[in-house]
């Protein structure tokens, strides 16, 4: 199997695969299912907090919280991944070879099973556990058995796609590694060192402990080996968000990149520092020394750096076009972006709500100031405003041009108007219901519950209207879900054309410097990462088997 | 030589130290400035609730 030259890589007509695309496809259609399941889900939600609606058939209002989160955090962001960094890697390395592809596929089923049957157990409310699953809530074994194969089948896909781009180092030695495919691979990498901590937990304390085999399970290590995998989570789910904004946006825009060399960089920030920052999830969690917990604040603060990095990036490539495009004053560059082509503005307008994410994140993460927002429906507002705003509107961009690029057709206008119809629905329900969560949240209103009057107590009472609000703004997004659908499928289906959709791949404005070359020594890189790890993590983990901890029995409250 | 002439003029246009980029210094300025607010703004919430 051939790699792509330098040339073939910016080549407009350079296409993903054909065998390739069908694995893409096959895990774009999960990310459409789940996109659907999950979203009806999370209409229900918000219908029943508000206070006006009950859940017929005897679901739970936990039960289909519970399928609200596995499904979009873990199911389609997952399926979403691995399918665009095959495309990625396929459309700037060069096709993946059959062993390559091979693991592709067998990691697409192993997710697969793995998705039905934590399904399974969810619809059987056998798992009304919440996709985070702190113990001491015990669900059945097959739940955990279930996200542990779709973990599995993640690494078995991530494999092959890191076969494929150390196969194009290899045989392109000293030459600057295609952007795209040294993307991937970061994320990749971190991938693979921060799912230790969830692997051990499911393998060693869940599944003895809701077998039967052990009485009771160390909460405190159990929520600590989540969270050491659950915030470097939030990072896989953007890495692949970021790979568009770095690399293929400034095509879109017609325009080249700002640093080749200053995305390397941010990309490998991000995998030195999405890792040994879990404990700042656990600010308010007993066990926990304080200096442990500063230290973590710390290195979480550290994200700061490559996050302004990309928007300084950004901005760059934006104001770069609209000055090409006559724009002489300070700002008026704003006005000159596309904002007839979909593929940018819902773009644009998921990193418009990334800003008062990344600010929340920064109040969220800062010490004892954790305690104005801990455990209320602020968070719930925080990450609906990072993962379910500025990823999935650039999941949505990447799959505007992917889909008809993977199946032989072209973006026309009324999947275009579609997709301006998607970006402001979806901007209109997500900022009245983040809104409200995080209005409701100052206010104290807690998170994880379901509708209560709280007996009349009057600070209860104050966040009613905001659950109503919350309702409206879910409404909203679950017409944006079905505005998605539909130009999912308008993109894949119709008639076939030789001028297929292009997957936009930008050359950067230092693209003939030479390549940078620690960027790309990858035992340096593991060690880094694997060091600040070790650091962030050993004496607390330690102190969590040397302070005899009370274990804890299973409980089912559902 | 015009050919040569070409190549330097885009290679000059596509230098970094030639781009304008007043808005972006001023966006990123913007982006930091909103940062100090919101802090300092829950850091007040914070203290008051103590």
């Amino acid at each position: 199997m051939t790699n792509f030259t330098t040339a073939q890589m910016f080549a407009p007509h350079t296409k993903v695969d054909s065998k390739d695309s069908k694995l893409v496809l096959a895990n774009m259609f999960w990310v459409a299912f789940a996109l659907l399941i999950g979203g009806s889900a999370g209409l229900l939600q918000t219908l029943v907090r508000s206070g006006q609606f009950e859940l017929p058939f005897g679901i739970g209002y936990y039960q289909l919280l519970t399928l609200h989160g596995v499904i979009l955090a873990l199911v389609m962001t997952f399926f979403f991944i691995m399918g665009f960094q095959i495309a990625a890697l396929s459309r700037t390395a060069g096709p993946l070879n059959n062993k390559e592809r091979r693991l592709g596929w067998i990691g697409f089923w192993v997710m697969t099973v793995g998705t039905l049957m934590a399904a399974v157990m969810i619809a059987t409310n056998e798992a009304s556990v919440l996709y985070t699953f702190y113990a001491p809530l015990q669900a059945h074994v097959i739940f955990y058995i279930g996200l542990t194969l779709v973990i599995v089948g993640t690494w078995l896909s991530a494999l092959g796609q890191m076969m494929r781009y150390f196969r194009w180092r290899k045989e392109n030695k000293g030459q600057k590694t295609p952007l795209l495919s040294y993307m991937t691979a970061v994320n990749n990498l971190m991938w693979y060192v921060c799912t230790i901590g969830v692997a051990t937990t499911v393998l060693f304390q869940f599944i003895p402990w809701s077998v039967g085999w052990v009485e009771t399970i160390n909460i405190t290590l159990s929520r600590t080996l989540f969270w050491y995998f659950g915030h470097a989570l939030v990072y896989f789910w953007l890495l692949p968000a970021y790979m568009v904004w770095y690399a293929v946006m400034p095509k879109i825009l017609g325009t080249k990149g700002f640093s080749d060399k200053l995305a390397r960089l941010a990309f490998v920030l991000f995998l030195f520092f999405s890792i040994p920052v879990g404990i700042h999830h656990q600010l308010v969690d007993p066990g926990i020394d304080a200096f442990w917990k500063g230290l973590q604040v710390v290195l979480t603060f550290m994200v700061i750096i490559p996050s302004l990095m990309t928007a300084f990036s950004m901005f760059a490539v934006f104001e770069t076009y609209g000055r090409n495009k006559g724009a002489t004053g300070l700002l008026d560059w704003f006005k000159k972006l596309p904002w007839s082509d979909a593929r940018f503005v819902l773009v644009f307008i998921g990193m418009l709500f990334f800003v008062p994410g990344g600010l929340g994140g920064i109040i969220n993460a800062s010490g004892q100031m954790n305690q104005l927002v801990h455990n209320t429906i602020w968070i719930v507002g925080h990450f609906h405003i990072t993962v379910g705003a500025p990823v999935v509107l650039t999941y949505f961009a990447a799959m505007l041009f992917l889909l008809p690029h993977i199946t032989g057709h072209k973006i026309d206008r009324i999947a275009n108007r579609l997709g301006l119809m998607l970006a402001y629905t979806w901007a209109l329900g997500m900022g009245i219901m983040s809104a409200a969560m995080h209005f409701a949240g100052l206010r104290g209103a807690p998170r994880r519950s379901t509708f209560s009057e709280y007996g009349g107590a009057p600070v209860a009472e104050e966040w009613i209207t905001y659950q109503v609000m919350q309702a409206v703004g879910g409404s909203f997004l679950f017409i944006a879900i079905i505005i998605a659908i539909l130009m999912f499928l308008k993109l894949i289906t119709g008639p076939k054309t030789d001028e297929i959709e292009e997957f936009p791949v930008a050359e950067f404005l230092d693209q003939n410097d030479p390549p940078v070359r620690w960027v790309d020594n990858w035992r340096l890189l593991f060690i880094i990462t694997a060091f600040l790890v070790l650091i962030a993590y050993t004496v607390p983990i330690t102190q969590m088997f040397t302070e005899n901890i009370p274990g804890a029995k299973g409980f089912k409250l559902w | 030589m015009t050919e040569k002439k070409n190549l330097d003029k885009k290679n000059e246009e596509d230098s970094h130290q030639n781009m304008d980029l007043r808005g972006t210094f001023m966006m990123v300025l913007f982006l930091g400035g909103l940062m100090l607010l919101s802090w300092f703004g829950a850091f007040i919430l914070f203290m008051e609730r103590m």
